[in-house]
């Protein structure tokens, strides 16, 4: 009740019960923070060797093997109330590799959205990632979760 | 200490499930199991995108409540209930005069989804109902009990988390955030009849998500008037608020959650 008759006291005006603050210095911790999203596209996919009588194809490049082989898959296009996601994962082993957007559209500019959400899947290994923990996120993210969930249940 | 992780897709949300627990594989299963299963028949009775679930011949007129399931009748009463201890601010009647108690019922579902993974015995865990976070009680402490707190789209357009809290050794075990941020006006202002425009984002912390997601809720819908409302339940909660000139307010008790990582 104390706490009650303290804010009562003020004027009745928005203000006076609560304050401006500035969250600004915390706004970045590190468990929240993107990591560096992976720039390079190129990671290798196990892709089928060509059968049948196609044109001849270039022998294997001597270049180095990854040390475990790389799968991806993609999901199905997830429609949702501002857009579509695609996306395809790429894992080697266990590990989530690369996760690209194969399409990712969003009206008022959530598109941009995507990147940071790719970058936080891929530090967090998981479809779960830190939106765990997030507060107030829903449509954008909601589609990008179903698009990963739907992509990693076909490893 | 397995750790586990959820995504139920419900009610057009994803229910994120995060947690760890000394329950073998074939129970904790079970457990999820019967948990996402809360959250179905939750959807099954009241959703309105579903022609034949109850509620839906409800608002057609076909049936009354009192020919319906009990439990239509304690949502009937619950947001009555909140309706009046919010005076009125959370309103569960659409600006069609129809019944749409949607907001009450994720969170209310959410409540009783975490209810059954405690009746197996798990302690440690997290629910994230399409941004709506309820902690169980004996959640270990560190990372899980950090929440970061989203941007209203109009201030960013990336997920970038305004702030985050902490709600290690808090008598709080829940956080709602009600805005526009990526859904448009979707808070109606049933007292002036007109969409609730004072306010972009507002976050309630509370001991239970339905506190949390009810007040979040009215407090958005009385915007510029909901001082009243947040005195009311000062001893209760705390609130972040992000007004439409971008300005940022908060109850005094909020900054102390701040995670000062």
């Amino acid at each position: 009740m104390r706490k009650s008759s303290q804010v009562l006291m003020g004027a009745m005006t928005l203000a006076s019960v609560i304050t401006g603050i500035q969250l600004g210095a915390h706004a970045k911790p590190s468990g929240f923070s993107p990591s560096p999203t992976p720039t390079d596209n190129n990671t290798p996919t196990e892709t089928p060797v060509p059968t049948g009588s196609g044109t001849p194809t270039s022998s294997p490049s001597p270049k180095p093997k990854p040390t475990a082989v790389s799968v991806s898959h993609t999901s199905d296009p997830v429609y949702y109330r501002y857009g579509v996601v695609q996306l395809t994962v790429v894992k080697s082993g266990s590990t989530i590799t690369d996760i690209r957007l194969d399409q990712a559209t969003a009206t008022n500019g959530r598109s941009s959205a995507f990147s940071y959400l790719v970058s936080l899947a891929l530090s967090a290994q998981s479809q779960s990632f830190d939106t765990s923990m997030m507060s107030g996120a829903t449509f954008t993210t909601d589609a990008f979760v179903q698009a990963l969930d739907n992509a990693l249940n076909q490893f | 200490m397995n750790e586990f992780r959820h995504v139920e897709l419900c009610m057009g949300t994803a229910f994120q499930y995060f947690g760890r627990t000394d329950l073998a594989d074939q129970k904790l299963t079970e457990a999820i199991r019967e948990s996402v299963a809360a959250l179905h028949n939750a959807d099954n009775v009241f959703s309105l995108y579903k022609p034949d679930s109850p509620l839906s011949q409800l608002a057609r007129g076909e049936v009354s409540i009192a020919e319906l399931p009990e439990i239509v009748s304690f949502i009937w009463d619950e947001c009555e209930r909140w309706s009046e201890l919010t005076d009125g601010w959370f309103s569960s009647m659409t600006n069609e005069n129809t019944f749409d108690p949607s907001g009450l019922v994720k969170a209310w579902a959410t409540e009783v989804a975490a209810n059954k993974l405690e009746e197996f015995g798990i302690t440690d865990f997290a629910i994230n109902a399409g941004g709506d976070i309820r902690l169980s009680k004996n959640i270990s402490s560190g990372k899980p009990k950090r929440i970061g707190i989203t941007k209203p789209v109009s201030i960013t357009e990336t997920n970038e988390a305004i702030t985050v809290i902490d709600l290690n050794d808090t008598e709080f075990f829940a956080v709602a955030t009600s805005g526009t941020a990526e859904r448009g006006n979707h808070i109606w202002n049933s007292k002036e009849q007109k969409p609730a425009d004072d306010f972009l984002q507002v976050t309630v912390v509370a001991k239970d998500i339905i506190t949390a997601d009810v007040l979040a809720t009215a407090i958005f819908a009385a915007g510029n008037q909901a001082e009243t409302l947040i005195t009311k339940f000062a001893n209760q909660i705390e609130v972040l608020i992000i007004n439409s000139a971008k300005e940022t307010f908060s109850t005094p008790g909020f900054s102390k959650l701040i995670s000062p990582v």
